[in-house]
């Protein structure tokens, strides 16, 4: 099972609950404040399974979809991010199984975007990260994005990119460590 | 594997400002409008079904007036003399109840005996009600609910035991539907969608014991996967 590996405050985690539940009821301004809350990690763990951006906006696309039709099935005591993510990771492993969407190789897609009048915002915070990132191989991205947005461990990392387990790990180590250099 | 809390807060930022375009938001608003439109279509029938409801409770009670005030000038009855069939009235009657008759209440410890537990998998968690006769204070029905989370949202079901052999609101279950065989037993079931679910009604009977399941779930053909695990 997904584990929740975003930090919310206990005020976010009610908060995103609370959209799902009124999302059921059909309020459609809900819906927007959810996508505009977590549109964005949401996308994130889609594109770290897909490895292509359009692949990946398909799958969220679908995902938000199924988001709407079983959020009446949501039980409002559980935890609502791991919910919608789990409903993302199945979406995407669903249409690399059965739809024969290819898997691409990096992730290096979400990097090359233009910073200037492109789909995605760039508003700035993020572009030490952004750029450390860049600073990384393509397999170090890789694992960094799998680790970090999948909370993927090594043996399914190594499954997914087939890479050797030792492989993974050393990658993993030395891009925390460039990583940790350039952000401080 | 323990994640580096700097470069984790980072990309939780990062992923914080991605802004995927709008359209792949458009399915999920046109979803939203669609089920608000069933909602706004399904309230007159609501209201017919109450209506139609209302006309049959009339016409069984006008039914029953009738027939006791044809029975009053019955020369069978006279003046509530013992009626021919003495005999057949001794006989206990069948019991006959219906889950409404009886007092419903949470399980407890004292219950364990009479209710059964089903393994249905990971992921569940079963809830138990025991109904009881009003006047001997026996079990008569038992009912088991089990929630299952599923990688396509959430199943539920509902497992009536009619412990007491005379439980008339599922009766119909019997002898509608496909038939699912695993070895001698067989189970009777019916499977319709309605509003986005998948609605699945089945009956059996087991040790003398009949069983009516009712599950609701996302997924099509869901029935059978709980008919192997509950025989």
């Amino acid at each position: 099972m997904l584990a929740v590996f975003f930090a919310f405050t206990g005020e976010e985690r009610e908060r995103i609950n609370q959209l799902i539940l009124l999302i059921a009821t059909g309020d459609r301004n809900a819906l927007e404040e959810f996508y505009k809350s977590i549109g964005g990690r949401l996308f994130s763990v889609a594109l770290g399974l897909m490895r292509n951006r359009q692949n990946a906006e398909d799958v969220l696309h679908d995902s938000l979809i199924r988001i709407v039709r079983y959020a009446k099935t949501f039980n409002k005591g559980t935890n609502g991010y791991a919910w919608a993510c789990k409903i993302v990771k199945n979406t995407a492993l669903n249409k690399i199984k059965s739809e024969g969407y290819r898997q691409g190789q990096n992730i290096d897609c979400f990097f090359h975007l233009s910073s200037g009048g492109d789909l995605y915002e760039e508003r700035g915070r993020a572009l030490d990260i952004k750029s450390a990132m860049q600073n990384l191989s393509s397999a170090e991205r890789l694992v960094i994005w799998l680790k970090y947005y999948n909370d993927m461990t090594v043996r399914e990392i190594s499954q997914q990119t087939n890479m050797k387990k030792s492989t993974v790990q050393d990658n993993i180590k030395r891009a925390e460590e460039k990583l940790k250099l350039l952000l401080k | 594997m323990k994640k580096d809390y700097l470069i984790k807060k980072k990309l939780d930022r990062m992923a914080d400002e991605i802004r995927p375009p709008d359209r792949v938001l458009s399915g999920a608003r046109r979803a939203i409008a669609e089920n608000n439109e069933r909602q706004a279509a399904r309230q007159p029938k609501r209201f017919r079904a109450v209506a139609a409801f209302a006309a049959v409770v009339i016409i069984a009670v006008v039914s029953v007036l009738i027939y006791n005030n044809v029975n009053k000038d019955s020369p069978l009855a006279p003046n509530g003399d013992q009626s021919p069939s003495d005999s057949q009235q001794d006989a206990t009657p069948p019991p006959s109840y219906k889950l409404s008759e009886l007092s419903g209440r949470l399980a407890g410890e004292q219950d364990i005996s009479e209710i059964t537990i089903f393994d249905l998998g990971d992921n569940t968690a079963q809830f138990y009600r025991v109904y009881q006769d009003k006047k001997t204070g026996e079990t008569a029905v038992t009912i088991t609910k089990v929630k299952s989370i599923t990688p396509q949202g959430m199943d539920e079901v509902l497992i009536f035991a009619d412990l007491g052999g005379g439980l008339q609101d599922l009766q119909s279950l019997k002898t509608s539907g496909n038939i699912y065989q695993k070895g001698e037993q067989k189970i009777t079931y019916t499977e319709r969608y309605e509003d986005g679910e998948w609605y699945t009604q089945a009956y059996y009977n087991k040790d003398d014991t009949d069983y009516y399941l009712m599950i609701m779930s996302p997924t099509k053909g869901i029935g059978e996967y709980y008919f192997t695990k509950i025989l």
